[in-house]
């Protein structure tokens, strides 16, 4: 039965430049000339199966291998919501070069992380699936550490990504390695010191066609299964041929000739990469593009493309997503505010208390701790001790209150001396000599 | 072929033997919620109550959040050694965030009811984000030796 398998496809794939209506004669002589011919085993077989849909995806052209993100599902969405995407995806690929990989390749991947010590966070991995279309582009990195198998899924134009590397670029015989899991762990462990591996001289992607050991049954999923169609784990080690024979229980050959799942995207993709081949091409012009939508593509520059990736991701993202004019007038208003309210309490308390000394100890209290001010206060004042104490609390906690009440362990000490600070206020809107009295 | 599943059945008994066996006696049904009562954990720390042998795996009784499911963060009660132990979580299978690390097993550290670990060092890598919550687990991530 596999065998027969294997001979079907055989005679599909060198069916694969035939068009429909030839493909259709020929069944139709099939059918005509009778079945116990001589000639079948010179020709192919007669019966000649309907063409596969298959046979559009093997078409497949090199840059949707390459970005296969950028090729819409088969959706009932506006196409006008994919050309969107698009252009934001060009635009942060003019940003960040998101370099060719495909599943099996190894990358490194640089990400802005505010918990991570220096920021950056490094992360090596082989890559096992990439998946989403879109701005939600995904692909996974596995790798081993310390013992512990770890994965991140990392979004492909998240603005957090700093740098995506190839270490080593290579395909695998399947496009979803996510059987890694339960494979043995010599195979997801990758050096995270490791150097960039040239590429190959030819313009070909080398395929590795290892077949990967496993772990002992049970697995994560049935990987044997016909549906997840996997070429590269060496079931002859894990597996009897009895049960192998078994599994195809789960086959579902009836799927690839289901004309209504067919998805024809070669149009679809030469439309789409010419266009991304134009704009790619074309030299970002710095251009006074509005601050709100600067804010909202925050991660892309108005300079020269050219310019070097700063190191950390705030410095980029002031640099980049300046302060818009509206956030600017708050700013310097709530500067003036606070200047004005400054000068004006400062003219207030200097109004009240016009004695030099105690104006030079007002001044001399303009860091926030009182404990020390009272300290310096007590050196620099001329009056008596006694009287000194009493009055330079009360004028610290005053002078303290005009600040803006920077004295939050003076809660004790402010509802002692409210009654007094009241009776000194009184006292002080006499005239100047009863100041002086007050403070000598 | 019959051997590999003795062996796998084998394995099953000993615990906290080699780590390659160790990853293959805990549970490979798909992750449904990451770490809720009854899910077997593994103790990542160097603390004896986590490493020593005993012939059932710790479980986690009881998880201490308003719903019973636990992430990376959170803190629950393990049933190591037929005695009570509470424990921080710091990875689990269950894919969560993008950008953030999924691990291949449910990762636990010991802890005492202040907060503080119970072992000295901790070999595993621990996801970055439980940097944030500082002020309780600052012990935690200072005896962590790498970070993910």
């Amino acid at each position: 039965m596999a065998a027969y398998a294997k001979g079907l496809d055989k005679l599909i794939f060198s069916l694969r430049s035939l068009r429909n209506l030839q493909l259709r004669n020929e069944r139709g002589l099939s059918t005509s000339v009778c079945r116990p011919s001589p000639r079948e085993d010179n020709d192919p077989p007669k019966f000649t199966p309907p063409p596969k849909p298959v046979v559009i995806d093997k078409t497949q052209t090199v840059a949707s291998m390459r970005n296969p993100e950028f090729i819409p599902p088969r959706q009932r969405t506006d196409p006008f919501k994919f050309s969107m995407e698009r252009k934001d995806m060009v635009r942060r690929r003019k940003v960040l070069n998101i370099p060719e990989f495909y599943a099996g390749s190894i990358l490194a991947v640089t990400m802005a992380d505010p918990n991570a010590s220096g920021k950056m966070n490094r992360f090596v991995g082989i890559c096992i699936q990439r998946g989403g279309k879109g701005l939600g582009a995904t692909f996974v990195l596995r790798n081993i550490i310390d013992n512990q198998g770890v994965e991140i899924c990392y979004e492909m134009y998240s603005p957090r990504i700093q740098s995506v590397e190839v270490l080593k670029l290579e395909k695998r015989l399947d496009d979803n390695l996510m059987y890694l899991r339960d494979a043995l762990p010599e195979y997801s462990t990758v050096d995270p010191d490791m150097k960039p591996e040239s590429c190959s001289t030819s313009g070909e992607v080398p395929v590795n066609k290892i077949k990967v050991r496993m772990l002992p049954k049970p697995w994560s999923k049935h990987w044997e299964r016909p549906r997840f169609g996997i070429q590269g784990i060496r079931f002859d080690l894990c597996m009897t041929p009895r049960q192998m024979e078994f599994v195809q229980k789960w086959a579902q050959p009836w799927q690839e000739y289901d004309m209504l799942k067919e998805y024809d995207t070669s149009r679809l993709e030469e439309q789409i990469f010419s266009e991304v081949q134009r704009e790619m091409s074309k030299n970002f012009l710095p251009h006074k593009v509005s601050k709100l939508n600067m804010r909202y593509f925050f991660a892309v520059k108005v300079t020269d493309p050219n310019e070097e990736q700063r190191r950390c991701c705030q410095t980029r993202m002031r640099s980049v997503c300046p302060v818009s004019p509206y956030r600017r007038c708050l700013h310097t208003a709530a500067a003036v505010i606070v200047i004005v309210s400054a000068v004006a309490i400062v003219a207030a308390v200097i109004t009240a208390t016009i004695d030099i000394t105690s104006v030079s100890y007002l001044f001399a209290l303009s860091p926030p701790n009182p404990r020390a001010d009272k300290k310096i206060v007590l050196s620099l004042s001329l009056s008596e001790r006694h009287n000194a104490n009493n009055t330079n609390f009360t004028g610290t906690e005053e002078t303290d209150m005009a600040w803006g009440g920077s004295g939050g362990d003076d809660d004790d000490d402010d509802d002692d001396d409210e009654y007094e600070e009241d009776e000194e206020e009184e006292e002080e809107n006499h005239s100047l000599l009863e100041i002086i009295c007050v403070y000598f | 072929m019959a051997l590999p599943q003795l062996s796998r059945s084998l394995t099953g008994l000993l615990v906290g033997t080699s780590s390659i066996i160790q990853q293959r006696t805990f549970g490979v049904s798909p992750v449904a919620a990451a770490i809720q009562k009854m899910t077997r954990v593994r103790v990542v720390d160097n603390s004896s109550l986590g490493n020593t042998p005993y012939h059932r795996a710790p479980r986690v009784i009881h998880v201490y959040t308003k719903n019973g499911v636990g992430k990376v963060g959170d803190r629950v009660l393990l049933a190591i050694k037929g005695q009570k132990k509470k424990a921080l979580i710091v990875g689990h299978k269950m894919p969560g965030e993008r950008m953030s690390p999924r691990f291949d097993s449910n990762n636990v550290v010991l802890i005492e009811e202040n907060g503080n670990p119970t072992g000295t060092r901790i070999k595993v890598p621990i996801p970055t984000h439980l940097r944030k919550l500082e002020g309780d687990f600052s012990k935690v991530l200072a005896i962590a030796s790498s970070f993910v």
